[in-house]
């Protein structure tokens, strides 16, 4: 099994480790993973078809589990939940990944979608009554048949869907809006006390600073704050390096 | 793997470096890199003795290492923090991060740098 990185309760990115120890670390099916072949997404475990067996226990839910019954949740889906399972696999989209996580947010917008379209909504279902008196348009009452849907029983199998039952906060370490979807920026911390240690300019201690504001603005949030930190970093590193090969070359010039 | 191969890089240029210093003393040798800021100011500036001290140590040489730079024995235990911080992911690693790297810790250190540079130069040391 290849192996993952994750990211534990307090946002740190974790690994790598081999994929079959994921559980026993505490990576659940909504936990966020990633591997080499993943690109530049992070996917929650249970979406991972290779490790997706190893939370297998958490995909069945019980059949009459409480809120699956309730409004629009459950009717919502076979119209609309196809679609956010393909988005689900996009990772970083902006403004997606907090929507499914949170049940509040998750349930209004797909009520009326849902409803009103009775033909990705009733067939799926199975739930049509033999005799067809559903069929004519002209006889369905929409405020009759809203709380019937969700009752009937051939509709439950269409529910379970791993990675989604466990409402979860969004991780803020890893938004969409970071510049770099394998973590923080690298904050250069080493070449810029190296710079301290060797080199004698000011560029040493302007490097530190912005080194120090890497860490401290990507776990507030501030992702572009936490790039420009990290770019900043890097240049005042390079201009004392630079510095440090002019007075080489100049300390040459003197010495011929 | 990425870091196995900076770890790497960072090795080697750290033995060839270790072998020039030992090689060569700066003081004798016209074409080690002077001071800027020496160079133009006079002053010594905190990281000044700092190619002095390697060569002494090197040849094991320490009291004599300590006196061309104080500020060495803060600063390259600080260095080997942020390297261990860069380098490990482990728990370690991630100590490190937090508490010895921390804003805080970055502003003392500057300002025992900062010191040092105005210290050293009243002193002459």
């Amino acid at each position: 099994m290849k192996e993952y990185y994750y990211i534990d309760s307090t946002n740190q990115r974790i690994g790598p480790i081999p994929g079959e120890t994921l559980p026993s670390k505490g990576v659940t099916a909504t936990t966020y993973v990633w591997c080499e072949d993943m690109g530049s997404e992070w996917k929650q475990a249970g979406e991972v078809p290779e490790l997706r067996h190893m939370f297998a226990p958490q995909v069945p839910p019980a059949p009459s589990a409480p809120g699956m019954n309730s409004g629009g949740y459950g009717g919502a889906r076979p119209g609309a939940f196809p679609g956010r399972g393909t988005q689900s696999g996009t990772g970083y989209n902006p403004g997606y990944r907090p929507q499914p996580q949170q049940p509040g947010g998750y349930q209004q917008p797909q009520q009326p979608g849902g409803y009103q379209q009775p033909g990705g909504y009733q067939q799926p279902g199975g739930y049509q009554q033999p005799g067809g008196y559903q069929q004519p348009g002209g006889y369905q009452q929409p405020g009759y048949q809203q709380p019937q849907q969700p009752r009937q029983p051939g509709y439950h199998p269409l529910q379970p869907q791993p990675g989604y039952t466990p409402p979860q906060p969004p991780q803020p370490g890893f938004n969409p809006q970071s510049p770099n979807n394998m973590g923080k920026p690298d904050n250069y911390m080493v070449w810029a006390i190296l710079t301290t240690v060797l080199c004698c300019l000011p560029a040493g201690i302007i490097s530190i600073i912005f080194a120090s504001k890497v860490d401290k603005a990507w776990y507030a949030g501030d992702y572009a704050g936490a790039q420009d930190a990290s770019n900043n970093a890097k240049t005042w590193a390079i201009v004392s390096a630079a510095v440090g090969a002019v007075s080489i070359i100049i300390a040459i010039l003197a010495g011929l | 793997m990425a870091i196995s191969r900076k770890a790497l890089i960072i090795t080697a240029a750290l033995l060839s470096a270790a072998v020039i210093y030992f090689i060569f003393s700066p003081e004798q040798s016209a074409w080690f890199p002077k001071c800027p800021t020496k160079l133009l100011t006079g002053w010594d500036c905190p990281s000044c003795g700092a190619q002095r001290a390697f060569h002494a140590a090197l040849h094991g040489r320490f009291g004599d290492a300590l006196r061309y730079n104080f500020f060495l024995l803060i600063g390259l235990p600080y260095l080997l923090a942020a390297v261990v911080a860069s380098i490990g992911n482990g728990r370690v690693a991630r100590w490190t991060s937090t508490h010895l790297l921390s804003p805080r810790m970055l502003w003392i250190y500057i300002a025992l740098y900062c010191t040092w540079w105005v210290v050293r130069n009243i002193l002459g040391i």
